[in-house]
């Protein structure tokens, strides 16, 4: 491991760890509440948000009128934005993302802000429970049936494209070689299964503003015979099929990989991801209680797993905007930031595919890089943002007698306990250690925390 | 995919790219004047006398496209009448999706220009052979493995130029100029991200560079945006930094309201950028290497609303440069309401076909790699060469 | 693109103040006329700059028939002539004497006074037409003469003061000077509850309506707060929205598909009020996109 232990306190740089990837992270002081509140009692915080209308839904809907009623992604993107910048229940976010990109929707072809978001708050409202719950319910959304072409699946005419991601994409997966545990006989099965599952025809947005989509199943249309679907025959409905398909081994470890990979690092473990497949069918497929497992593991806890992930745009965007505390009434900078997360190549409510985004080192090429490191720099050099305030704060009282490594070592204390790489720390001691222009402590920590966030290390979490 | 962007004459070619977004109102650009039905479907919006300018006896330019029309005359500005694909969707998004993509029928995430850049630079051993003019990447230019290089302003792009405070960029470039280096790394952080910063550094050096070495007798308007991205373009072009696809793009065209007003003040400000940029291309030497293609993401209703006109179908685009033959290419769709698909005009030209124009005529890339199919390159787009 | 304001002109045109979020920029005030939705001219489009709006909130007429505009985005009151020409503006974000943090409804009384809400400031300032201040009232809380995120704000023939204490969920009545009056409302979707009223107006026929914007519904009470009426929306298609079907076939059909003939006719997120010396109503239903007109007695017009 070549990462030098920033924190000395491991208990401080194991709950930043948590709070980065159950969450966005948080700041030095919030991490310092977790501590006194313990760590597995944090992962059952976060684990167990209480769903509902925030408190401050008013507000957003106020400032942000057009988001109200949103027509079009662009529209819709202040929503979310504020939630991930600054919901307590950070998991629910983080979760919502994940499935955002695993059960991807494509704003632009169903071109309906307003249905999007109803599908980030049913990521919030089941994302965390059952997996067949999760999968009954985005097979009954009327934007997924839109947006796979469910609405063109007959009687007569199956049209494959609903039941071949749902095996394909949202449960079971394939290999390298592009095998399922499936065939197309199981495709052809699903197919049939949700013949007659659709959206209702809907008012035309541009007109008077969206109506929300339903959903409907038309029995005529559904074709009644019968169905071999993964090794079970009879005449299988959707829920029918989603039942069937939840229960396939392949769909445990297909989705405790994605949580894996999610959760704890760009590369699967196998060992550790079969451990949490089995979890997932003790508990009847509790997307809660793979977490959990994941969370509490001595695996998740190692050293080794620690910034293993390159940050999402999203996990770039609201990390360092929950570092500098600022958002506390929804204005124009809320919105903004959905905007930064897309010119680094995320557009959320926008996945480019049903495959969603490719997680890892795809996120950052050199044009997306310019946009990290830009943006993260120019936010930590707001200084009346009360966090950085409190990070200034915090490297002040570290004392001026610290040597360049121990100065570094602050710096990264007070933006949630992080760590870098060897090779990066000398860079930054050198820095620290040379003559600075800066007279002012301030300044000089602001520097530091710049640097800090433009280098490789801080693309990872 | 063995090409290298070059054309015949060994010379690199480039390509730029403007476009026109919000959905250009195809009549009311290139007008059918002498159609009695254009007047009857458009009692408002219609166009005649001296708000067009012929160019022949029945359809005219914009009046507010004269210097189009000084480019026409010359020969070199070929107009490609009702251009689209099969079945069009009226979604700004989705229908800008299927021109970037080059895929109208299933959603996609590969740009065709992404895929172009690739074909051109496979290793990606210059970070600038794309570069785009605007904030954030349209999916044209999206493609595995390709960066490119998103630039608002040149003079301002790179690390740090939207800093306020009092740190110093000198300073912090120096230092994560030295920790974005190559070295061998046990994975974090990655080779491949050092390699990347090492190229986004280069690449900001390069580009910001490029205003210093460029100078021409060209005065683009301060004021209008697409002839300041334009002016950019022919910097870094002059720079000869290698960068072969130019993108840029200009609106918002998309006039449901007020559209006599709007639309004439967009083609005032594409049409002079461009007679500019035409001007500076010849200065700087690259008017026999360099194609302009513009579109949009769909054409507008026949019928006006009162006030504008709304989403339709089927369009109009161009393509420029002295490599292109000039004048009126294709039919002008019928108004006729028999020929009309669901009130818009029925395209005539797919717009694949233009675009592997671009790439078998232009840049020499490999079309039916790029498009995953063999379209039908126009070949009477193309001038004879000299 | 949501018309969020809406006021007559003494010589009968409509102005429509419209806003959007911060990356849409269809913000501006449109002038139509009232009878036929002709549509006349716009002004105070998108941008920070002198004569323009960024998160316009609302407006309203002076006895010289000058237009006052507030934007909370840059915290500044704008004038324009009726003609949409740019007179002047003033303020600057603050919480000290004469200053904004975010001001949300505008009212201009018999004299000519502005009464300007100051809605995150939780009070409401009195300014002099030509932008001078002159007094201030309110503190933030739940008591009497207290507010919480107020928004809307009307003037009656009184000149009493009537506000839309938005999170409050109640209207507040102050005297000219500022004194609190009478209140009414509580939480809730019952008959006289509110969720977060937007917007109060005292109507020319002696009602206050308010716009009960998270009840999507309009409540009409007489100045005791008695309630008389509930609006819940009766929309019909407007002119424009004939003209956009006509032109636009396969959303037409869209619409005839769809089956919620009567859901299009409901208010969602009603804002500003105006009522016209002719008995009518005109209400920004502003996520519908339309002004919903009433004829005081018996049926809804058209929108």
């Amino acid at each position: 491991m070549t990462t030098t232990t920033a924190a000395t306190d491991t208990d401080t740089a194991l709950m930043a760890h948590l709070l980065r990837r159950a969450g966005f992270g948080a700041t030095r002081n919030q991490i310092d509440h977790y501590l006194e509140k313990g760590y597995e009692a944090t992962v059952e915080e976060l684990l167990n948000p209480e769903y509902g209308e925030p408190e401050d839904q008013d507000l957003l809907d106020r400032y942000f009128i057009a988001s109200t009623e949103a027509r079009s992604v662009g529209h819709a993107d202040p929503q979310w934005s504020w939630r991930m910048a600054t919901s307590p229940k950070q998991l629910e976010e983080k979760i919502a993302l994940f499935w955002h990109s695993l059960l991807a929707v494509g704003g632009i072809k169903l071109d309906h802000g307003m249905e999007m978001l109803t599908e980030i708050d049913l990521f919030r409202r089941v994302g965390l429970g059952k997996f067949r719950t999760l999968l009954l319910e985005i097979s009954r959304n009327p934007g997924m049936m839109y947006w796979l072409d469910n609405q063109n699946s007959h009687k007569d005419a199956p049209n494959e494209n609903y039941g071949r991601e749902l095996l394909e994409l949202f449960s079971m997966g394939i290999d390298q070689n592009g095998e399922g545990a499936y065939t197309e006989d199981d495709v052809k099965a699903a197919a049939r299964a949700f013949t007659g599952w659709a959206s209702k025809p809907t008012m035309p947005p541009f007109f008077l503003g969206p109506f929300p989509m339903e959903f409907r199943f038309d029995p005529e249309d559904h074709d009644e015979r019968d169905k071999t679907l993964l090794g079970e025959t009879g005449n299988w409905n959707g829920d029918d099929a989603v039942n069937i398909i939840v229960q396939q081994p392949a769909t445990a470890e297909f989705i405790s990989r994605r949580l894996y990979q999610f959760f704890v690092a760009d590369e699967p473990d196998q060992q550790e991801v079969r451990k949490l497949a089995d979890v997932f069918t003790e508990n009847d497929g509790e997307i809660r209680a793979v977490l959990r497992a994941i969370f509490n593991s001595e695996h998740f806890k190692s050293e080794e797993i620690r910034f293993r992930k390159v940050k999402s745009p999203a996990e770039l965007v609201y990390g360092t905007a929950r570092l500098t505390d600022r958002f506390d009434l929804p204005d124009m900078d809320t919105s903004q930031l959905a905007n930064y997360a897309m010119f680094m190549g995320q557009h959320l409510l926008n996945p480019p595919s049903v495959e969603g985004w490719h997680e890892g080192e795809e996120w950052i090429d050199s044009g997306a890089l310019v946009e990290r490191i830009n943006f993260a720099s120019s936010q930590l050099e707001r200084t009346d943002a009360p966090g950085v305030e409190q990070m200034l704060e915090r490297v002040r009282s570290a004392g001026d007698s610290l040597s360049p490594r121990e100065y570094v070592n602050a710096c990264l204390d007070a933006m949630g306990a992080i760590q870098l790489s060897d090779r990066t720390m000398n860079i930054l001691t050198e820095h620290a250690a040379g003559q600075s222009i800066h007279q002012d402590q301030r300044n000089r920590a602001t520097e530091m925390f710049q640097l800090i966030a433009s280098t490789p290390d801080y693309q990872y979490c | 995919m063995a090409s290298n962007g070059n054309g015949s004459n060994g010379r690199a070619k480039n390509l730029v790219v403007i476009q026109l977004s919000g959905g250009n109102d195809y009549l009311n650009t290139v007008v059918p004047y002498q159609d009695g039905l254009y007047y009857d479907y458009r009692p408002v919006m219609g166009l005649s006398g001296n708000k067009v300018i012929p160019l022949d006896e029945r359809v005219a330019f914009n009046s507010h496209m004269g210097p189009f029309k000084r480019l026409f005359d010359a020969g070199k500005m070929a107009v490609i009448m009702g251009i689209g694909y099969p079945e069009p969707n009226r979604s700004h998004f989705r229908s800008m999706d299927i021109w970037h993509t080059a895929e109208p029928e299933i959603a996609s995430s590969e740009g065709w220009l992404g895929k172009t850049t690739k074909a051109i630079d496979p290793e990606g051993k210059n970070p600038v052979t794309a570069v785009n003019f605007g904030r954030g990447l349209p999916r044209a230019l999206a493609y595995p493995g390709v960066s490119v290089a998103s630039v608002g302003a040149l003079e301002s792009y790179g690390l740090y130029t939207g800093l306020a405070g009092a740190s110093n960029r000198d300073a912090l470039l120096d230092t994560v100029s030295r920790i974005y280096q190559p070295m061998s790394q046990e994975g974090f952080p990655s080779l491949q991200i050092l390699q990347t910063g090492r190229g986004m550094l280069d690449g900001a050096d390069l580009l910001r560079s490029a205003p210093d070495a460029y100078s021409s007798n060209v005065e683009y308007n301060a004021d209008n945006p697409i002839a300041q991205s334009l002016k950019g373009v022919a910097q870094v072009m002059s720079a000869d930094l290698g960068t072969r696809i130019f993108y840029t793009q200009h609106g918002s065209f998309d006039t449901h309201t007020n559209e006599l007003v709007n639309h004439a003040k967009l083609w005032d400000e594409v049409s002079e950028a461009v007679e500019c940029f035409w001007a500076d291309l010849a200065e700087q030497g690259q008017a026999d290497d360099t194609v302009i293609w513009m579109f949009s993401e769909f054409g507008r209703r026949i019928e006006d609303n009162g006030a504008g006109t709304d989403h339709g179908s089927g369009g109009v685009a161009f393509m420029i440069g002295n490599p292109v033959k000039g004048g009126l290419h294709g039919e002008y769709p019928s108004l006729d309401p028999a020929d009309q698909l669901e009130g818009d005009v029925h395209y005539n030209t797919d717009y694949r076909d233009a675009y592997a124009t671009i790439l078998d005529e232009f840049l020499h890339v490999d079309s039916e790699w790029v498009l995953k199919k063999k379209f039908n390159p126009m070949t009477e787009l193309v001038a004879s060469r000299a | 693109m949501n018309p969020v304001d809406v006021r007559l002109a003494r010589d009968g045109n409509l102005y429509v103040l419209s806003r959007s979020n911060a990356s849409n920029k269809n913000v501006r005030i449109s002038v139509v006329t009232p009878i036929d939705s002709e549509f006349l001219f716009e002004f105070a489009n998108w941008g920070t700059e002198p004569g323009k709006a960024t998160q316009p909130t609302a407006m309203d007429f002076g006895p010289d028939d000058r237009l006052y505009l507030a934007d909370e985005f840059t915290q500044t009151i704008s004038v324009f002539e009726k003609d949409g020409s740019f007179l002047t503006r003033w303020g600057e974000e603050g919480s000290g004497h004469g200053q904004f943090n975010r001001p949300s409804g505008l009212a201009v009384d018999s004299a000519g006074d502005l009464f300007v809400v100051d809605h995150l400031n939780a009070r409401v300032q009195k300014w002099s037409p030509d932008g001078q201040h002159l007094s201030s009232f309110g503190t933030f809380g739940t008591g009497h003469g207290q507010f919480n995120f107020p928004w809307g704000i009307s003037i009656d023939d009184q000149d009493h003061v009537w506000i839309a204490d938005w999170r409050n969920d109640r209207i507040q009545r102050f005297s000219p000077e500022g004194e609190f009056v009478s209140a009414f409302g509580s939480s809730g979707n019952a008959d006289g509850q509110f969720d977060r009223p937007s917007s109060v107006h005292c109507g020319r026929d002696g009602n206050i309506y308010v716009s009960d914007w998270r009840n999507d519904r309009v409540q009409v009470f007489d100045r005791d707060g008695t309630h008389r009426e509930t609006l819940v929306g009766s929309a019909t298609l407007s002119r424009w929205c004939q003209e956009f079907l006509d032109v636009n076939p396969e959303q037409a059909g869209w619409r005839e598909n769809s089956g919620m003939a009567e859901r299009e006719k409901l208010f969602w997120r009603p804002a500003g009020i105006e009522t016209g010396p002719d008995g009518r109503i005109y209400i920004a239903d502003s996520c519908r996109h339309r002004i919903q007109i009433y004829q005081r007695a018996p049926e809804p017009a058209l929108v």
